[in-house]
């Protein structure tokens, strides 16, 4: 009798922690109604990954999934970096580098490529301890930063040559927050829909040879890795500022695929305030 | 740091009033210390270490009266060695404080736990990986009746490479297990030869679902029954488990249910074993934090069905269970050829035989995009993942000799576990690996020890030979060193040689050892996340001991 007693309470007992601790999902979306429409900010998705990283196209579904759910309420960046964008490490096919200047430098210092692609940073901002995160997360941090109030405004406006590829760029800022002495702007480049192989462990074989890379960065236009100052005299809330930059696009770069992309970050904490993304051909 | 300081101070205060009554109680512990440089090495691709020299190191107390125990654990990183996270600092990562009887076991603080086989719940430390997901929480292990055990935790999850306490995963983790040994239990079979054993588990993980866009299960369910029988020469044991929809980074988030089933059986007989083992794992990863990737977090283990080598160039390419889907099976027969025999000589001859294969599941998309595949249960899949067959003969020769001969013939697919093609585009390595070892006794208490290994193979980095002596002077000396040549290496530019050389002392429990070594890059992939482990090219001090 106290064996089936026994029995029968631990029994009882999983029953009962089993139907309070089990989530099966039917629906997977959310109401989504009104979800993003009152917000001003724009997000900056930098996402680390290369051509040789097998697991990255997972990350790059999601990046694209949440372009299209956010819209203009977010900006992509897909940073080739690292091992995982080597140029000799991957066989026939994988030659052409597309690192960066400023990529490697941004990698170097948030040290993307040692924590293990993909990942991602949302307006390199610390959530949850970390500033490189796992795209399961991008969504839940993007949509943190979406509900705050917007800091600034960033407008950009473009002339392009197409003749002498030659583009000038303005980018009118206009603070509502204090802003802060180290604050700079970078602004870059982008190009989208580049045809080249790339591995993914999910596909046999795991080379995909025609695989569209989507905005990938492809130069710093503000000079060095992590742009100019605004005003070093300091920013307050109401200032106004408005910066031209000219640059001429490579003829390696496809620029009707072209964008320019702009953000303004605090240098003392590397945390973006505000972000914009303009096409060259609208 | 005053925080820590104060802890340990209490814990000492405590044990020292300890130290006044009759029964003082016991104080056990170990450490190690690793501390190795690093030089820049443009041939070997060794980058820059900035620090120069990176250091991991712990040291274990557990302080024991009567039925009660309490331990502390410090660690160390400053920085951490290369291949790990590059974090630093120091503290207690590790505490906890029990009370154990016959029938009851409570412990609060950090624990380790396995359930089963491990496939609902495992909760382990590898120093040497840098592994550790210890659960920080409470649990209870109560023995009602003989043959009854049943366990029940709540906790949060260590975070493998972090070593501060406050670091610990989002999620919240419950588990019940019970296991019954039926002998102990049903009238009649507790003088049965044979032993039945029977147990089920169930473990939930509670994370806040933060999602704007997708609803996501904030409790996750994994559970399993198991089942053990063994009795003379043969034992069979099983588990199958299934997990509840779970959309993580690890399955590309997706809501598929998981399941697995792992099946071993053995005989074991005078001069010969056999053991025979099968698995299959569909959508199994588990963790503490949905979003967690790389080896942080896990929540379970699936035990590898393959054999663990030990000789260096058989390791070239080591094998990691697939989370998300893998079916396999491996099977070793040992036999021992009787000594005094014509094939057996004078002392006996071992003979070990081992093959394993292991291939994808048969997925094909499936027409909900939200459940991601679907997989016929007993189909196999196309591609082949790893597989191993291997045979090894060993033997003494003379009171001074013995010796072994090992053949490895191994299928890898690469794109899984190393990710890194060398200079080849195809996605999967064969190689053979042979390895010579034999022993000497030179004089009383001297050994030389000599290995010469080969690895062939026309994919990823090319060929390689080994040549390793050790000589050991006992009990307290030893030195080694080692070559690897990696000749075959398609670019001759990278036809580099890695040489290691160790001294090492032990006394007692104690072992010291230092070294100089040039280590060759790779990149370890666990769970479905890579990360680069640089070459590295320096000295290395090692101590460690128990006390």
């Amino acid at each position: 009798m106290k064996v089936q007693r026994a029995f029968l309470f631990i029994f009882a007992l999983s029953i009962g922690i089993s139907q309070y601790s089990c989530d099966i999902i039917k629906g997977v979306k959310k109401d989504l109604n009104n979800l993003i429409a009152a917000s001003d900010n724009i997000v900056l998705l930098e996402d680390w990954t290369g051509h040789g990283c097998g697991n990255c196209p997972d990350a790059h579904r999601e990046a694209r999934t949440l372009a299209d759910f956010y819209d203009s309420n977010l900006v992509v960046i897909s940073i080739h970096s690292g091992a995982f964008a080597s140029t000799t490490l991957f066989g026939p096919g994988f030659e052409t580098d597309y690192t960066t200047t400023m990529g490697t430098a941004v990698d170097d210092y948030f040290m993307a490529d040692q924590a293990g692609f993909p990942k991602g940073m949302i307006n390199r901002r610390t959530f949850n301890g970390k500033v490189l995160q796992n795209f399961a997360d991008w969504s839940t941090y993007i949509q943190q930063v979406l509900s705050e109030s917007p800091q600034m405004g960033i407008d950009i406006t473009t002339v392009y040559d197409s003749v002498t590829r030659n583009i000038s760029i303005t980018v009118d800022l206009e603070y509502f927050v204090n802003g802060s002495a180290s604050d700079q702007i970078v602004v870059c480049l982008i190009e989208d829909s580049i045809v080249s192989p790339q591995k993914d462990y999910d596909s046999v074989p795991d080379k995909l040879p025609n695989y569209v890379h989507r905005h990938l960065l492809r130069d710093a236009i503000t000079t060095g890795n992590w742009g100019e100052a605004i005003d070093a005299g300091g920013i307050s809330a109401g200032d106004q500022f408005i910066l031209n930059f000219n640059y001429t696009i490579p003829l390696a770069f496809d620029d009707k695929h072209c964008a320019i992309v702009a953000f303004v970050a605090d240098d003392a904490t590397k945390e973006i305030r505000q972000a914009a993304k303009e096409e060259v051909f609208e | 740091m005053i925080k820590t300081a104060s802890a340990v101070l209490v814990f000492f205060g405590f044990a020292a009033a300890q130290a006044q009554e009759i029964d003082p109680g016991t104080i056990n512990g170990n450490f190690q210390f690793d501390v190795q440089n690093y030089f820049e090495d443009s041939l070997i691709g060794a980058p820059e270490f900035p620090s120069r020299v990176g250091s991991n190191g712990f040291l274990y107390l557990t302080y024991a009266r009567g039925n009660f125990q309490s331990g502390v654990r410090f660690e160390s990183y400053m920085p951490a060695l290369q291949g790990f996270l590059r974090e630093k600092g120091a503290g207690l990562a590790h505490r906890f404080a029990q009370y154990e009887t016959k029938n009851l076991d409570i412990r609060v603080g950090n624990f380790y736990e396995q359930f089963g086989s491990g496939m609902v719940l495992r909760s382990y430390e590898e120093y040497g990986l840098g592994f550790d997901n210890s659960l920080d929480g409470a649990r209870l292990r109560l023995r009602p009746l003989p043959g009854i055990e049943v366990t029940g935790l709540i906790g949060r999850q260590r975070n493998a490479f972090t070593f501060q306490l406050a670091n610990m995963s989002e999620g919240i983790v419950r588990g019940i297990d019970a296991d019954f040994e039926l002998n102990e239990l049903l009238p009649g079979m507790d003088s049965m030869r044979t032993r039945y054993r029977i147990g089920g588990s169930f473990v939930s993980r509670f994370q806040t679902d933060n999602d704007p866009i997708l609803i996501l299960p904030e409790n996750v369910a994994n559970y399993g029954v198991r089942f053990a029988i063994s009795g003379g020469k043969f034992s069979l044991n099983g588990e199958a488990v299934h997990k509840i929809n779970d959309p993580s980074t690890v399955n590309a988030l997706i809501y598929k249910p998981g399941n697995g089933v792992l099946l071993q059986a053995t005989y074991s007989g005078k001069g010969l074993g056999v053991s025979f083992s099968a698995k299959r794992i569909d959508n199994m990863d588990y963790r503490s934090e949905r979003a967690a990737t790389f080896n942080n977090l896990n929540l379970n283990f699936l035990p590898p069905s393959t054999k663990q080598h030990t000789y260096r160039l058989m390791t070239l390419f080591p094998y990691a269970t697939q989370t998300n889907g893998e079916m396999g099976f491996q099977t070793e027969i040992i036999y021992r050829i009787p000594k005094e025999t014509k094939l057996g000589g004078k002392y006996g001859t071992n003979i070990s035989l081992n093959f394993s294969h292991v291939r994808a599941l048969d997925k094909i998309v499936s027409a909900d995009p939200d459940m991601g595949y679907e997989a016929d249960f007993f189909a196999w899949g196309n591609r082949t993942f790893f597989q191993d067959i291997n045979a090894e003969i060993g033997r003494k020769f003379s009171d001074r000799f013995k010796g072994s001969v090992t053949y490895m013939n191994v299928v890898y697919d690469k794109s899984l576990f190393t990710q890194l093609t060398g200079f080849s585009s195809t996605t999967t390595v064969h190689s053979h690996v042979g390895v010579v070892e034999g022993i000497f006794k030179l004089k009383k208490k001297q050994t030389l020890r000599a290995e010469i290994q080969h690895a062939y193979t026309k994919q990823e980095f090319g060929s390689w030979a080994m040549l390793m002596l050790e000589y050991t002077i006992a009990p307290h000396w030893f030195v080694a060193a080692f070559d690897e040549y990696n000749y075959g290496n398609a670019n001759p530019d990278k036809r580099l040689q890695y040489f290691t050389g160790q001294i090492g002392y032990t006394q007692g429990q104690y072992r010291m050892t230092f070294g100089y070594g040039k280590q060759r890059a790779g990149v370890l992939c666990v769970g479905g996340v890579c990360r680069f482990v640089p070459a590295a090219n320096g000295f290395g001090f090692s101590i460690q001991g128990s006390f």
